[in-house]
């Protein structure tokens, strides 16, 4: 026995069977304690949302404990989440029947429907406007009615599709026009360099748009060293003549930083009203022991000041909304006020 | 400095297969040639704590492959991959839980040399390539492990009778590189990159030795040799423990069944 490779094989097994063990509990209490640490050692939004996360602990700890079933501890954690009034937190059942983001609150529901592309198409661009496909959506482009304006909307920044190679190409389409409305309203987010892509084919000088760190620890302040990410032109050509940027408080993460991007130049004006404030980059989904995924922002941008549009959105040069009654009555008085300006 | 240091190591180790390449480039006509093809089920225990707090386990069919080249020293390829997906997490109540895709495969390229004929005793080293990745709901959740480590290898052989063969071979990392996703799973680094893998792989490239990374790796090998072929069957057991921001722990043992086919018999060494 002394000699039997078997028997030193069979003994190392023997020995690490169970070295594997995750040790989490699976009780409202266990999730509970579980996704409070989870948020308290990832999320990026404390101070510049300030969210006093210890008191939303001493507040719920107490709550959880008198719950028995999960039905009626969902409620309790919704409810917990929402204090962050941040789109890119989200959590989702075992079944993914019951999902809810932090942020999609009354206010970007509302602004929704302060934006109707369909009444854009119809009633202020010529006909021969043409549309691109961005990811699941389209991507809308022409000429104002009977003006020498350029228009596009951008329905989200989707990380694939020909609308980024194609691009250029409507650059050059529209390169004559006197000015440009985008329109980045309603716009979803999507993948960051597409952002920065687009952004750059309307950049006239280089600027540092913004700054960006990701948590590296479980710390409060455990931030890795922050990346610079500029604004310069690039592209074949570059529309650089006045710009009317649009955007409402449904404009959410890709497309704010979009906008970190076009505040930079002083050819582009912004207007509409302050974004989602969704602007960090997601981590992975986090998977909990119950089943439920949580999603958080992992990512903190930080402006060139110091400052960090995280928790407020994106500032606008002229603050201006749009009333969904005059929407529904076939008016857009932001797009007006934009082909009137330019 | 980090980069230096990769550089370094990856220089080292190129040497170290060009030369037991040429040496045995040398060797090559005089060799006993074994190729070897075999399928396994492996009993895999997962904890990565980048990807979920909870455990994983299933079992996944695997396919090996191993070519040795052997005189008197022995220069061997073994691969072994997966593809298959997890979907048993260690949950009492629910196995249904997050059914998630793993991508692991290993390849170790390594040279033994005799250090005791009575036993058949051979020490060496060996590169271990592996490349894990674990992926949930098309990444929405997901993680990875690539390394290549320079390992220290030892294989005890033993003829029972005539056609039957028994050998041991145990291996045990000593330094390497280790890539392992960033502590909140995606930085802005590999959100910006996602497009380009190798990139963000060999960006979070980092130094592992000792209790950074423990993988005994443990292997019984029997075979029943009819002329050229031969009939062989394996056991295998890895234990995997990766420090990094957030740790991996990974408990692999499989069997496996296969055959393999000799060439160049006749100048097997007595």
């Amino acid at each position: 026995m002394k000699n039997n490779p078997l028997a030193i094989i069979l003994g190392v097994l023997i020995l690490c069977n169970g070295c594997i063990n995750d040790d989490i509990g699976q009780s409202n209490n266990d999730i509970f304690e579980y996704l409070w640490t989870d948020f308290d050692e990832h999320y990026i939004g404390f101070e510049v949302r300030n969210v006093d996360w210890d008191s939303v602990y001493s507040i719920y700890a107490p709550l959880v404990r008198e719950t028995e079933t999960e039905d009626q501890f969902w409620p309790l954690m919704t409810e917990m989440i929402d204090i962050f009034d941040d789109q890119h937190v989200s959590i989702t059942d075992t079944d993914g029947d019951r999902g809810h983001a932090s942020g999609k609150l009354g206010d970007e529901l509302l602004a929704e429907k302060q934006f109707n592309l369909a009444l854009v198409e119809s009633s202020y661009l010529a006909d021969n406007f043409k549309r691109l496909q961005a990811g699941e959506e389209n991507m809308v482009y022409g000429f104002i009615q009977d003006k020498n304006i350029a228009y596009i909307h951008l329905p989200n920044f989707a990380g694939n599709g020909d609308y980024l190679d194609d691009f250029d190409q409507v650059i050059d389409e529209i390169k004559n026009a006197d000015g440009l409305i985008i329109d980045v309203r309603n716009n979803g987010g999507g993948f960051p360099p597409s952002a920065e892509y687009i952004a750059t084919r309307f950049a006239k000088t280089e600027s540092v748009a913004f700054l960006a760190s990701a948590k590296n620890g479980p710390g409060r302040n455990d931030y890795d060293e922050p990346s610079t990410y500029t604004m310069r032109p690039e592209g074949e050509v570059q529309f650089t003549k006045p710009i009317y940027a649009l955007n409402n408080h449904s404009t959410v993460s890709a497309g704010e930083e979009f906008f970190l991007y076009l505040q930079t130049q002083d050819h582009v004006t912004i207007l509409g009203d302050y974004t989602s404030n969704a602007i960090g980059d997601q981590g992975f989904s986090r998977l909990l022991p119950n089943g439920w995924k949580i999603s958080m922002p992992v990512v903190l941008y930080t402006l060139p000041d110091g400052t960090s549009p995280e928790g407020k959105g994106i500032t606008p040069d002229i603050e201006m909304v749009n009333d969904s009654l005059d929407i529904q009555s076939g008016i857009d008085k932001m797009l007006e006020f934009a082909i009137d300006a330019l | 400095m980090p980069t230096f240091k990769t550089a370094k190591l990856y220089f080292i180790a190129l040497l170290s297969i060009v030369s037991v390449v040429s040496t045995q480039a040398q060797e090559f006509k005089t060799s006993k040639h074994t190729i070897a093809l075999s399928v396994g089920q492996s009993n895999e225990n997962i904890l990565d704590r980048i990807f979920s707090p909870i455990s994983l386990q299933s079992s996944l069919t695997k396919f090996a492959f191993a070519y040795h080249q052997e005189k008197r020293n022995e220069f061997f390829v073994d691969l072994n991959s997966s593809n298959l997906s997890l979907e048993k997490p260690n949950i009492s109540y629910n196995n249904d839980l997050f059914p998630s895709s793993l991508i692991d495969v290993n390849i170790k390229v390594g040279y033994l040399r005799p250090i005791k004929k009575k036993p058949n005793l051979r020490i060496g080293a060996q590169l271990h390539n592996s490349v894990f990745v674990l992926s949930f709901d098309n990444y929405s959740s997901g993680s990875w492990l690539t390394s290549e480590m320079l390992e220290f290898v030892g294989k005890y052989q033993l003829s029972l009778l005539e056609r039957h063969q028994l050998s041991l071979i145990a291996a045990y990392p000593i330094i390497g590189l280790a890539s392992r996703p960033p502590y909140s799973g995606l930085d802005k680094f590999v959100i910006d990159n996602s497009d380009n893998v190798a990139k963000v792989v060999f960006s979070k490239n980092q130094l592992k030795s000792g209790l950074g990374y423990i993988n005994p790796q443990l292997a019984l090998h029997y075979q029943y040799l009819f002329g050229a072929l031969g009939f062989r069957a394996s056991l295998d057991y890895q234990y995997l423990h990766v420090n990094s921001v957030k740790s991996l722990s990974q408990q692999s043992i499989g069997i496996y069944l296969g055959l393999s086919y000799t060439l160049n018999q006749a100048s097997d060494e007595k």
